[in-house]
């Protein structure tokens, strides 16, 4: 942490100057660099080149030590992109572990999805997956744990997760279920040739995925920042939190939107520096949120609106139609978020009203894919399909696939591409606003 | 203080001088005071003393302190009214030959006069997912751009705070950059062609010089700003990318007047840097939601507030418009409001219509 590093340990500045320094309580790097070296003149009574002197050596020994785009690039491999075909076999990742490079993804074994990222989900930045209640959200995170901890020789990572639970909605016994779904071959009592080798792996497997579930938003901070033992020693390459929004929403009121926002912002900061320091991937899962009618004017203050609140959500210009849908938590988090997936769509059979929104949003989807051989109409439509998009990446062009939830957890479906509208603006009451853009 | 007067150069006019008082002179309060009992008071009656021996003769200071006092008052106030004063003809045959860095969207690049300006911070705003970053790596590889093709040679900075800069991303967009200009470089004249300009050109040492600053925390970032003069001296950095301003000062800070004071201190660094060396500066914003308490409706803007929308030189906005990324340009002073559709492509950022870039070709 440079900002509290003390000043004791900068280079170049003598003891005079120090005690000089600690007299008037400047005892760490921040409290000299948020100064003006004007005010150090004043403040440590020393002359102007000193002052400047001071601010120089602070800086060099606070400055993070610049790389190329080059000794990135050869830092990061690309392993676990190299076979892709095998989502149950092959040994991508043995070989990336083996290096002391970086894997740049964790893969998700979801094919399509994997190449359209580049190979995974990306390490050393914040992942979002985005989508209503019962669009597969869990499934999902269970799906990525499942395949960053499947041993080495069915092409998983063999490393640890850690799966922070807000929502209390992990499920062991359907984690088991999709490792052995998923690569039946080696966890499988079914399938695999060794009964009892098929337990002992997927129980290792199971060992592997660490599991928490803070209470509230500074308890999860409070636990982020003290993770970082625990992430080396078990070789953490992957830490999803479901979901982020949960905790935010119950624990902050209307009221307080300004601490929620900080802290969010603390929060997004500490997961990037644990992904971006110890090359793990940071994946989380956020809410969506509706906004009812069009006290909003344009179409883009509804991911803003979101910000400022929970109540706020898609709207815009064409706001009327009840039940727009936008992400939860606002633009400032969703700046922070690196790489953002949405996944949209549910059966419909949950109850009433919320049936009836997603079996809309699904509609929507479907028409805006251009070829929907179910035909999912708005009208009477049960079953709709799934799609996951990808709607902002710095890699990665929008693109979407159908996909569904079967026992091996989530499934994409390559050859059944969506068409992404990046603006939404033809999404009549599908998920909106989340990429939706500004008219300023 | 009347032998001061006496001692006193009777050149050129310096009446601003006699008005600076030492309080506003950045000296240590010891010495102020100590010239202060002296009958020091305004940087005139300083400068009349013979030299720093006499000074600390009649102050009590030691003479390296008093070398130190002379040395301070010279600061920025040598010479005469009109030092460093360019008539604006000058100005105008210097800027005439700035070249601009391109986004390789003609519509942008027109839009911005030429490209991104060098010698001011231009400020890209903008929604999650409209391709600041995007367009932040492709001016690091067009920066890059041999001079035979209308680029700078020079060498990027990357200052990363979210951890958004992806090198295979890069590495894309400099494959394409790469590409296009071999395909082009067949029509240049032949002088040109064969010059080589190319083999420098290629994937590996474009990303080479990208230079990466992972910024975490605000400190950082302000280290980085506090030692990039040296750097960018060093390895020829024609382009400042600070990707993005708005996260740690939106998060780090409870305390908005010293937010305020310490960017603005930065955009002076900055906009100092951009000058003295003659680089392009651009710096990426976050937006925000301002409620306005008037009609009861949201507005979107830029973030860091109002007193920070006057340090950049030019805004741009980048915004949709129905399914188009559109780019507004809302400050400049120098190019009317006008807003230029663009696109995000494998290759980095392009017109819509898919046009070539008309290289220009002397």
């Amino acid at each position: 942490m440079a900002a509290k590093r003390s000043l004791a340990r900068v280079a170049g500045l003598d003891v005079d100057l120090l005690s000089r320094l600690e007299s008037n309580n400047f005892r760490t790097c921040e409290d000299v660099l948020t100064r003006h070296p004007f005010d150090l003149v004043e403040l440590l009574d020393v002359n102007l080149p000193v002052a400047e002197k001071i601010v120089t050596c602070v800086a060099r020994a606070c400055c993070p030590k610049p790389v190329t785009a080059k000794q990135l690039l050869d830092s990061r491999t690309d392993d676990p992109h190299g076979d892709d075909d095998g989502s149950s076999g092959g040994g991508g990742g043995s070989s990336a572990s083996s290096t002391r490079k970086t894997p740049a993804f964790v893969r998700a074994h979801l094919a399509p999805l994997d190449d359209a990222l580049g190979g995974g989900v990306p390490t050393g930045s914040i992942s979002e997956l985005v989508g209503p209640a019962g669009a597969g959200k869990t499934q999902m995170c269970l799906t990525l744990a499942c395949a960053c901890a499947a041993p080495k020789r069915c092409g998983g990572l063999e490393s640890g997760v850690v799966f922070i639970d807000t929502e209390q909605r992990f499920s062991s016994q359907r984690l088991a279920e999709i490792a052995r779904a998923k690569f039946p071959e080696t966890l499988s009592p079914a399938h695999a040739p060794d009964a009892a080798s098929a337990e002992r792996e997927l129980e290792s497997l199971t060992s592997r995925i660490l599991v928490l579930t803070p209470s509230t938003l500074s308890e999860m901070l409070q636990r982020l920042n003290g993770l970082e033992e625990a992430l080396i020693d078990r070789g953490v390459r992957l830490l999803i939190v479901d979901s982020v929004a949960a905790l935010a929403r119950a624990q902050f009121g209307r009221g307080q939107l300004t601490q929620r926002q900080e802290l969010l912002g603390q929060i997004a900061s500490a997961l990037k520096q644990l992904a971006e320091r110890l090359g793990m991937a940071a994946f989380v899962t956020n809410q969506v949120t509706t906004r009812v009618g069009a006290r909003v004017r344009h179409a883009h203050d509804t991911a803003v609106r979101g910000g400022g609140g929970d109540t706020a959500g898609g709207g815009g210009d064409d706001a009327d139609s009840p039940g727009s849908v936008t992400a939860a938590l606002g633009t400032k988090w969703a700046h922070c978020v690196n790489t953002r997936l949405v996944l949209e769509g549910a059966e419909g059979a949950v109850d009433g009203g919320e049936g009836r929104e997603e079996g809309g949003e699904g509609g929507v989807a479907r028409g805006g894919g251009g070829g929907g051989d179910t035909a999912g109409d708005d009208g009477g439509a049960r079953f709709v399909a799934r799609v996951i998009k990808v709607v902002k990446s710095p890699r990665c062009p929008l693109v979407g696939f159908e996909c569904e939830v079967y026992a091996g957890g989530l499934r994409v479906h390559g050859d059944r591409k969506v068409r992404v509208d990046p603006s939404g603006a033809d999404a009549q009451g599908g998920i909106r606003g989340i990429y939706q853009g500004a008219v300023l | 203080m009347a032998d001061s007067k006496v001692a006193s150069p009777t050149h050129s006019p310096q009446w601003y001088e006699d008005s600076l008082q030492l309080t506003s002179v950045p000296l240590a309060p010891s010495i102020r005071s100590k010239l202060q009992n002296a009958g020091f008071v305004s940087v005139r009656d300083v400068k009349g003393a013979r030299g720093p021996i006499d000074l600390a003769r009649e102050t009590g200071l030691t003479n390296a302190e008093a070398s130190e006092v002379i040395k301070a008052l010279r600061l920025g106030i040598e010479g005469t009214a009109l030092a460093g004063a360019k008539s604006a003809s000058e100005i105008l045959y210097e800027e005439s030959r700035k070249l601009a860095v391109f986004t390789f969207s003609k519509d942008l690049d027109d839009l911005l006069g030429g490209g991104v300006a060098v010698g001011e911070i231009t400020e890209l705003c903008g929604c999650p997912g409209i391709g600041k970053t995007q367009a932040c790596m492709q001016l690091c590889v067009s920066v890059q751009m041999p001079g035979a093709f209308g680029g700078y040679e020079g060498s990027a900075v990357y200052i990363d705070t979210e951890g958004s800069f992806m090198a295979e991303r890069a590495k894309e967009v400099a494959q394409a950059t790469v590409s296009h200009l071999v395909s082009i470089s067949q029509f240049l004249p032949k002088h040109l062609s064969e010059s080589g300009a190319l083999s420098q050109f290629t994937v590996n040492e474009i990303l080479d010089r990208v230079h990466l600053f992972r910024c975490h925390e605000i400190t950082e970032l302000l280290a980085v700003v506090e030692s990039l003069p040296m750097y960018v001296r060093a390895h020829g950095v024609k382009l400042v990318v600070i990707d993005s301003m708005a996260f740690h000062f939106r998060q780090d800070f409870k305390d908005m007047a010293l937010r305020t004071a310490i960017l603005a201190k930065m955009t002076t660094q900055l906009l100092n840097l951009a000058k003295s060396e003659h680089l392009a500066v651009v710096s990426v914003n976050q937006i925000t939601v301002k409620p306005d308490p008037a009609s009861g409706v949201a507005r979107l803007v830029p973030a860091l507030g109002e007193s920070y929308a006057h340090g950049c030189t030019t805004r741009v906005i980048l915004s949709w418009e129905s399914d188009r990324r559109m780019a507004y340009l809302f400050k400049s002073p120098r190019l009317p409001r006008g807003k230029a559709k663009f696109t995000v492509t494998n290759g980095g950022i392009r017109d819509v219509r898919g046009m070539k870039r008309q290289v220009d070709l002397k």
